[in-house]
């Protein structure tokens, strides 16, 4: 049993981690799926919106959880801030909005190493880091609290895109554009939402971040690359799809720092990458 | 029988070039002088192999790979095997090359957007390995370059290889290498393909061009360029780490700069590199020396939103 059950602790750890990924992957794949554009700076937006609920936490002494309150709101206007600029981008060349979505990603970044400086930051609140056995694995208060927000948020997503008028207007405008203009859905109102929704996902990732990794201002690339990854291998438009990819990618990764050390596990992610854009680039789960 | 005039272009191209070449002279071998020169023209070498691959409209954001991959094998090749240190540069710089080539077999089959972050995770991938092979690399804590201080030229004999007028008139000829290169492309028919590509891949295929071996070969190019660059540099310096030859300053810088003097121009990358590279080393850097990346980040927006055609574009429209 002793080798199988370290393997089944790594296992679970991935599959926690995978789910906090899911919720990362939505907000980027909302985006790319009805608008086109990959919004690169959606990684540094989580990183900033941890920032803040660190101060928050500091600070005031809110509660990490409390703080989704304050930074959702936050991200969402910072998402429609950079919409402006997309829009005039929008359609002349795809290039175009990567590199602005580049430029957008390289001002985050460096408005948080002015602001918070270029080091390792990490919270440590006594009440999250209580160790749970459940069985063979082991897992801490703040680990598991994240992994219940993702999957309730992805939960409610789901009931989102199926119920509302917008969730279904959002998958109408992904099938296709043309035709769900003429069926009376408002195009612009519609991105804008996007937006809000999308970037205010980024804030609700960065306030449940703080649990899992500590905070460094550059790691907001390390998060969208991995982003971008589970968007390709889960394709787009299926939430189930990007839950198993997200486990799938938390898994690699975990088993990849067991067996090779931490910097090499970070190379398994975008290995995978590589080969999904070049096996299968529409998906695994797309139908 | 008409009297000869050249054209303002010309005499314009022509002083600056004589500036260029006595310009060390000039200036009294004042060393800060050769060394941001130097630099830029190391950089405007760059820029311009990341101009060549967008005129297909395929974006890189990965040119950190080959100058790292340049750097690394010939210092390795100069420092571990022996070789003169011009062949390793040189060797170094057609392995680059290749390298563009044999990544660009599998990355070409994505498009656009997905082909700039397929390049992005090729460069992260490598400077992780860089990181991890301590024995090749020295692992984060880098790798000196060999002295220089007595190379033998096959041709020349010994020259002092490490005296800073020296290196200026390499990078020289590195720039010059690379206009030279950069303009036979602009203008030949290779050139037209490139064009064809970036307007049409379908209707490119449709009328006979080899749009798979075109952009091989455009890729190859680009690698050569930034190999060629990524070599000297690597000698130049004398001292290189994986953050910093696979890192930000490689991969996207050019790509501001590009951006910034007009992309998709001849004269663009030579323009924005030289303002914006002048403005950060003498401005920027001395008086925000943390804050100063910031910059970089508010032009790229500015220029992407304001004015897309770039500053030379800008200029030949009116």
């Amino acid at each position: 049993m002793g080798e199988y059950s370290y393997l089944i602790k790594v296992i679970f750890s991935g599959i926690i981690q995978g789910g906090f990924y899911a919720l990362l992957t939505v907000g980027v794949s909302l985006i790319f799926s009805v608008t086109r554009v990959i919004n690169l700076p959606h990684g540094d937006m989580v990183i900033l919106c941890s920032y803040i609920a660190y101060h928050m936490f500091t600070s005031f002494g809110w509660d990490p959880i409390l703080s989704i309150i304050l930074v959702v709101p936050a991200s969402a206007i910072m998402g429609k801030l950079m919409e402006l600029g997309y829009k005039k981008v929008f359609k002349t060349s795809e290039w175009q909005s990567l590199v602005l979505a580049f430029g957008f990603s390289y001002l985050f970044q460096n408005t948080m190493v002015g602001a918070f400086g270029a080091s390792y930051t990490a919270l440590i609140i006594p009440k999250y880091e209580a160790v749970i056995k459940m069985g063979p694995v082991v897992t801490s208060t703040g680990r598991l609290v994240t992994f219940i927000i993702s999957i309730g948020v992805l939960g409610l997503l789901a009931l989102f895109f199926r119920r509302t008028n917008l969730g279904r207007a959002m998958r109408a405008i992904y099938q296709d554009e043309e035709t769900s203009i003429f069926m009376g859905v408002n195009l612009s109102r519609v991105y804008t939402l996007t937006f809000l929704m999308g970037c205010g996902l980024a804030g609700l990732v960065g306030s449940i971040y703080i649990f899992l990794q500590p905070i460094y201002p550059w790691n907001g690339l390390d998060l969208i690359i991995k982003g971008i990854t589970i968007m390709i291998l889960a394709g787009i438009g299926s939430l189930k799809g990007i839950f198993l990819a997200g486990c799938i990618i938390g898994i690699c990764e975990s088993l990849g720092i067991f067996y090779l050390g931490g910097m090499l596990g970070d190379v398994v992610a975008y290995t995978i990458l590589i080969v999904i854009l070049l096996v299968r680039p529409t998906g695994l789960f797309s139908r | 029988m008409r009297k000869y005039k050249p054209s303002p272009k010309l005499l314009l191209l022509l002083s600056i070039s004589l500036i260029l070449v006595f310009y060390p002279v000039l200036l009294n071998y004042n060393l800060y002088a050769l060394h941001i020169m130097i630099l830029l023209f190391l950089y405007m070498t760059l820029s311009l192999s990341w101009n060549l691959l967008i005129l297909t409209g395929y974006p890189c954001l990965g040119q950190g790979a080959f100058v790292g991959i340049s750097a690394y094998v010939s210092i390795f090749l100069a420092g571990s095997v022996g070789v003169p240190i011009i062949l390793a540069i040189i060797l170094s710089t057609l392995i680059a090359a290749l390298s563009a080539c044999l990544i660009g077999i599998p990355l070409l089959r994505l498009k656009g957007p997905y082909f700039a972050i397929g390049t992005m995770a090729f460069a992260e991938i490598l400077r992780i390995l860089a990181i991890e092979a301590k024995g090749f690399t020295g692992g984060v804590k880098g790798i000196y370059a060999p002295l220089l201080g007595q190379t033998l030229f096959p041709l020349i004999g010994m020259i002092p290889f490490d005296s800073k007028i020296v290196h200026y008139y390499i990078a020289l000829v590195i720039l010059v290498i690379g206009a030279t290169m950069t303009y036979i492309v602009f203008y030949s028919r290779f050139g037209l393909f490139l064009f064809a590509i970036r307007e049409d891949e379908e209707s490119a295929k449709s009328i006979g061009i080899n749009v798979f071996s075109v952009m091989i070969l455009c890729l190859g190019i680009t690698g050569f360029l930034a190999g060629l660059a990524g070599a000297f540099y690597a000698y130049y310096v004398g001292y290189i780490v994986p953050g910093m030859v696979f890192g930000f300053n490689f991969s996207f810088l050019p790509l501001i700069w590009v951006l910034f003097g007009g992309i998709q121009t001849y004269w663009g990358p030579f323009i924005g590199t030289a303002i914006l590279f002048l403005m950060d080393e003498l401005f920027a850097r001395p008086n925000f020396p943390t804050t100063y990346q910031f910059i970089y980040g508010g032009i790229l927006v500015v220029t992407v939103l304001f004015i897309p055609e770039g500053i030379y574009g800008r200029l030949v429209k009116k």
